[in-house]
């Protein structure tokens, strides 16, 4: 067990920046990127002898990791409006990381299918057959949302007045 | 499409978290205990179903628990409660436990946390958006504003966030659960221990709500502390 628990602790250190990476350009937002990290890292130490025994365990985190994004994304709470604010005793607490590089801002205009599949291929650098074991999709499906997402992705880093590559606008266009 | 170019897009695009909230202690806590669920669950699956017909009872349940003489408190302080003589509970509720060391944050859905010390509990919510909302929500253990024996509420909500229901039950015994009624609904709330304290004393709690609550609803919340029996130990 001791074994086990410093394999895994092992892997986390040498994992950790990449998936909170990834689960910021999910997101969008620090704090909940490491909220999503945080929850995965439980999911995945919890059957972290069968995964590591089978291998690589980097894709079956990959998957976790996006399972929590996807599932977060429905939670009840998200939809609630709540009209109270009633503070208590306000003291210094960090401040919110208010800029966020353009792409980000882009992704969070892309819907969350499509915004998953491109941080899979596009910054894991995950193949099309990758990223539909990943999530547990077709590779067509892969392949329409990524088409859709890029779109979508132009059209909001657009809106920013952020130019990109010529040659990625003639491809789009 | 030029896949090439999106690369690197994303790999010029600066990546720096301005802080680290992994706490890997935690991760490992929480795995175990889905683990030892788990095993639990796949030998007692005729229990399980026992187990979850009673939850949906009790928190279909609109329970409604009168405190004899307290009046409800104001949301925005901590409050005392009076005790009300043990009565059988219609069910057990049990809470989920938290043992953590002093500084640790725990989750309190997403963005915010709790921590609890031997002298504190705090709770630090942000909006959905990641900006602070209230800052730090502390209730001090031991600076006798609240008396022991007593249970204590705070709320922090605002328009862009889910509302959270926090407070500390002091010295009262070991209690196992607590709830919280608002809007006629009861849900039962997660316990924080110090395991500075050896997981004794003041427990702190937290339940972020699951819905709107009106300001009233919000006003007129009540909290339940249950024994391991399942009797309530006080109402508030």
């Amino acid at each position: 067990m001791r074994q086990t628990e410093e394999d895994f602790r092992g892997w986390v250190g040498a994992r950790r920046s990449t998936l909170r990476a990834t689960a910021y350009l999910l997101c969008g937002d620090w704090y909940l990127a490491d909220d999503l990290v945080q929850d995965a890292l439980a999911k995945i130490y919890s059957v972290w002898p069968r995964i590591a025994g089978a291998g690589d365990p980097d894709p079956y985190a990959r998957r976790v990791l996006l399972n929590v994004f996807l599932d977060h994304r429905r939670r009840p709470w998200r939809r609630e409006v709540t009209s109270e604010s009633l503070p208590d005793r306000p003291s210094d607490a960090p401040e919110s990381d208010a800029v966020h590089p353009a792409l980000v801002v882009a992704l969070r205009e892309v819907p969350p299918g499509q915004r998953a599949v491109l941080v899979l291929r596009f910054w894991d650098d995950l193949s099309v057959e990758q990223a539909a074991a990943a999530l547990g999709t077709s590779i067509g499906n892969v392949k329409s949302q990524t088409s859709r997402g890029l779109v979508a992705l132009r059209a909001a880093l657009a809106a920013q007045g952020v130019s990109t590559r010529s040659a990625w606008n003639e491809e789009l266009s | 499409v030029n896949e090439q170019a999106v690369r690197e897009l994303f790999l010029a695009t600066p990546l720096s978290p301005p802080f680290d909230g992994i706490d890997v202690d935690l991760a490992v806590r929480r795995g175990r205990r889905r683990r030892s669920l788990r095993q639990a669950g796949t030998g007692a699956g005729v229990l399980v179903a026992v187990g979850a017909v009673a939850a949906i009872l009790f928190s279909s349940m609109p329970t409604r628990v009168e405190a004899p003489t307290s009046s409800t408190s104001p949301t925005t302080s901590s409050s005392a409660a009076t005790t009300a003589p043990p009565s059988p509970a219609p069910s057990t509720p049990v809470s989920p436990v938290d043992v953590v060391a002093p500084g640790v944050r725990i989750p309190v859905g997403a963005h915010s946390y709790a921590t609890i010390s031997k002298t504190e509990f705090c709770v630090t919510a942000f909006d959905d958006t990641g900006a602070p909302v209230t800052g730090t929500n502390c209730t001090s253990l031991i600076d006798g504003n609240q008396a022991l024996g007593t249970v204590g509420l705070r709320t922090v909500s605002s328009p862009k966030m889910r509302t959270i229901l926090s407070g500390v039950y002091v010295d009262g015994g070991v209690p196992t659960a607590v709830t919280v009624t608002a809007a006629g609904v009861t849900h039962v709330a997660t316990l924080v221990r110090s395991s500075a304290r050896g997981g004794h004393g003041a427990v702190g709690f937290f339940l972020v709500w699951p819905g709107s609550l009106e300001r009233t609803q919000v006003r007129d919340a009540r909290v339940a502390v249950y024994d391991a029996s399942g009797r309530f130990l006080l109402t508030m």
